[in-house]
């Protein structure tokens, strides 16, 4: 009989004379083989402008490489896609970190997420209901190509935290409170088929832009990525079931974080973090407003409630009445309403109990 | 493209405050040597700023004997300014200096000769590249306000809090107080938005004993070839803020230097409030103002702000003194120091 192994496979390899595209031919080759056929977007970690040898954005070189990888496969179309930030706009990132060059060269598109066509999906998710999505993302598959930094907020950012950059706002900051269900459903949503971690240089301490880079020499990748954060954030030193939104990601099926076959080279680094307090005070800070926004949620769908009541009554009692937020409705207006409610509330029920 | 290599001269304050950050925002230069007298200074910087492979020299020359830098940084005390201009442009080194150009008149016409030179030479007055102020300079030719008429700045701080590692500031002669090294920032500004300079009136006063040997406060009253009028308000001794107004005859534009707006207020908006106009996003006027430099260099451009402006402010400042001096109006037209 043969045992099929269901564990997800990490590799990790080590980057020699800073030839990362060997490192990372090497690790790709030690996974299940891969299908790069089909439009693929690439999502490189593009959050500012502070070039890859300080720890903070991917290098070119890796992505550079990852393209000569599809290449030998196949010759659909490649995007490099990231949106902007508060900090920059896409096209900045794209410009001067370099990533212009390689439009010409490989023939790949840099799209701009935040400028991109939108389509709205319905996500359904444990965040957001509907996403107004760049249509690059609905017309190929992920790969994501992200850095190993510390962050002061969740402790790490690796692969699901690169997939944050697919928003395309400009302001990103009103997700932070809710990160771990926005992440969910990110990764839930347009789940890379592939994940690599360019360690060549990474980032310590006050990550993710401001901390101190750390010469690490890793390729880090696999197809699952919780998996690949995990085996990061482990070799960092920082315990993944003490990240939040991994551990939630876990939960909800998008990834293993415990059961995983690491293949490779074996390395490790203890990354410095920064001062426990402040962890403590940023994370309280995000606490609260969660707290807040649930709150004010919650709050806002009470009052709807007694305007509807109000507006209910009002109008049973008069015949008709006009509000800002419903118009003009009759009294019959109002029965066919609550007609409607409890054939829709038997309705639900009835199907719910016949399945 | 190739990166633009770097030298940087001077690891004071506003190195570390302001040049450095920006510096780690700009892909497209490194920094490959630092310069400075205290040599644990520099390696203080190298070592907060990450610069791995950074050199670090007590002296320029030695600098530049080992380097081969495309451009430098100045960003040493105003009276060294001069001679090492002249150094790097003959080493044909573009060169960004903080501002002034020179503390005297004298010296800094010796850098006329060199404006025609291939060396780019830009001049760090950081206001203009403020988006508040761009936004707002853009406003004011667009004729949104009508016709110019006047313009009043107003900037306040504690220059005690100002972390000097030379102390230059309360040092009259290495070009300290708050006429000479604030009110040059804001001559340089209002001439770029009303064009040259008639004259010049000004009152300085020293109000803090803690900054007896330099004033700590200046007016400037400025009269334009155009009619319109300018004032300068520096204050050293108060609370941190900047306000910037230009008036018009049908408007007035108001910014401060703490938020991302400018305020338009119209003779038809009556007593509503004004509208708020959002500048474009910066990461800081520092950062705008190098990579403008570092461009400039790349695409073999001319810089925006060079040897002329920094020579204007300098005249308008030094013509500021000597009516603070003498109490009288001061013609800059054959104004020479």
């Amino acid at each position: 009989m043969q045992i099929v192994n269901q564990n997800p496979r990490v590799a990790i390899a080590k980057i020699e004379n800073d030839d990362i595209a060997k490192a990372l031919k090497r690790a790709i080759s030690l996974l299940e083989p891969i299908d790069f056929t089909g439009p693929i977007a690439i999502k490189p970690n593009l959050c500012d402008l502070i070039p890859a040898s300080m720890g903070v954005t991917t290098d070119i070189r890796a992505v550079e490489a990852l393209i000569e990888i599809i290449r030998e496969k196949s010759n659909d179309k490649i995007s490099i896609v990231e949106s902007d930030h508060w900090i920059a706009s896409a096209d900045e990132e794209f410009e001067n970190l370099g990533y212009k060059e390689l439009e010409p060269k490989y023939g790949v598109e840099l799209v701009n997420l935040s400028r991109d066509r939108k389509v709205s999906i319905r996500m359904k998710g444990h965040h957001f209901d509907v996403f107004r999505c760049p249509e690059t993302l609905v017309n190929s598959r992920l790969i994501s190509i992200s850095k190993m930094k510390t962050q002061y907020q969740f402790r790490f950012t690796g692969i699901l935290k690169n997939q944050f950059g697919l928003i395309p706002e400009k302001y990103k900051g009103k997700y932070h409170p809710f990160m771990s269900e926005v992440l969910a459903d990110l990764n839930g949503t347009f789940r890379p088929f592939l994940s690599i971690i360019e360690g060549l240089y990474s980032m310590e301490s006050a990550g993710p832009a401001e901390g101190k880079p750390i010469k690490t020499n890793v390729i880090i990748c696999g197809t699952d990525p919780v998996a690949v954060d995990a085996v990061a954030a482990t070799l960092a030193g920082i315990n993944p079931f003490k990240i939040g939104y991994l551990k939630y990601a876990a939960k909800k099926g998008i990834g293993e974080i415990n059961n995983i076959d690491v293949v490779g080279d074996s390395v490790q680094f203890n990354f410095e973090f920064v001062p426990f307090p402040a962890f403590v005070f940023s994370s309280f800070s995000l606490k609260i407003l969660r707290m807040g926004r649930k709150i004010d949620s919650f709050a806002s769908k009470i009052s709807e409630l007694f305007e509807q009541a109000y507006v209910a009554t009002i109008t049973l009692r008069h015949g008709f009445h006009t509000t800002l937020t419903y118009g003009s409705i009759t009294r019959e207006g109002i029965l066919r309403f609550a007609k409607a409610l409890i054939k829709r509330t038997f309705y639900r029920i009835k199907k719910s109990l016949l399945t | 493209m190739n990166k633009v290599e770097l030298l940087i001269i001077g690891c004071g304050a506003i190195a570390e405050k302001a040049h450095l950050p920006a510096l780690r925002r700009i892909p497209q230069a490194y920094v490959s040597a630092l310069v400075d007298k205290n040599a644990n200074r520099a390696q203080e910087l190298k070592k907060k700023f990450h610069l791995k492979d950074a050199l670090v020299f007590e002296d320029h020359l030695k600098a530049l004997e080992e380097v081969d830098p495309d451009a430098v940084l100045i960003l040493t005390p105003p009276s060294t300014h001069p001679q090492l201009i002249e150094e790097f442009a003959k080493a044909k080194i573009h060169i960004f200096c903080e501002k002034p150009i020179a503390t005297n008149l004298r010296d800094a016409r010796k850098l006329i000769q060199l404006i025609s030179k291939p060396t780019k030479i830009m001049i760090g007055f950081s206001n203009r590249f403020l988006p508040q102020i761009i936004k707002m300079y853009e406003l004011a030719k667009s004729g949104e306000i009508g016709t110019t008429i006047a313009m009043i700045t107003l900037f306040s701080q504690d220059i005690g809090k100002w972390p000097s590692v030379s102390a230059y500031q309360f040092r009259k002669e290495l070009g300290g107080g708050a006429l000479f090294d604030s009110g040059m920032h804001y001559a340089d500004l209002i001439r770029w938005f009303l064009g040259e300079v008639v004259s010049v009136e000004s009152k300085v006063a020293s109000y803090d004993k803690k900054y007896s040997s330099i004033d700590d406060f200046a007016n400037i009253q400025l009269e334009f070839e155009n009619g319109s009028i300018g004032t300068i308000y520096v204050l050293w001794c108060g609370p941190m803020m900047g306000e910037f107004f230009v008036m018009g005859d049908k408007g007035i534009l108001k910014a401060d230097s703490l938020s991302n707006n400018v305020q338009v207020f119209k003779k038809e908006f009556w007593i509503l409030p004004p509208v708020e106009i959002k500048a474009r996003q910066a990461i800081s006027p520092y950062h705008s103002e190098l990579l403008h430099f570092i461009k400039c260099i790349q695409n073999n451009k001319e810089v925006e702000v060079g040897v002329t402006e920094g020579i204007e402010a300098l005249r308008i400042i030094l013509g500021a003194s000597r009516s603070a001096e003498t109490g009288k109006k001061i013609f800059l037209k054959n104004f020479e120091g």
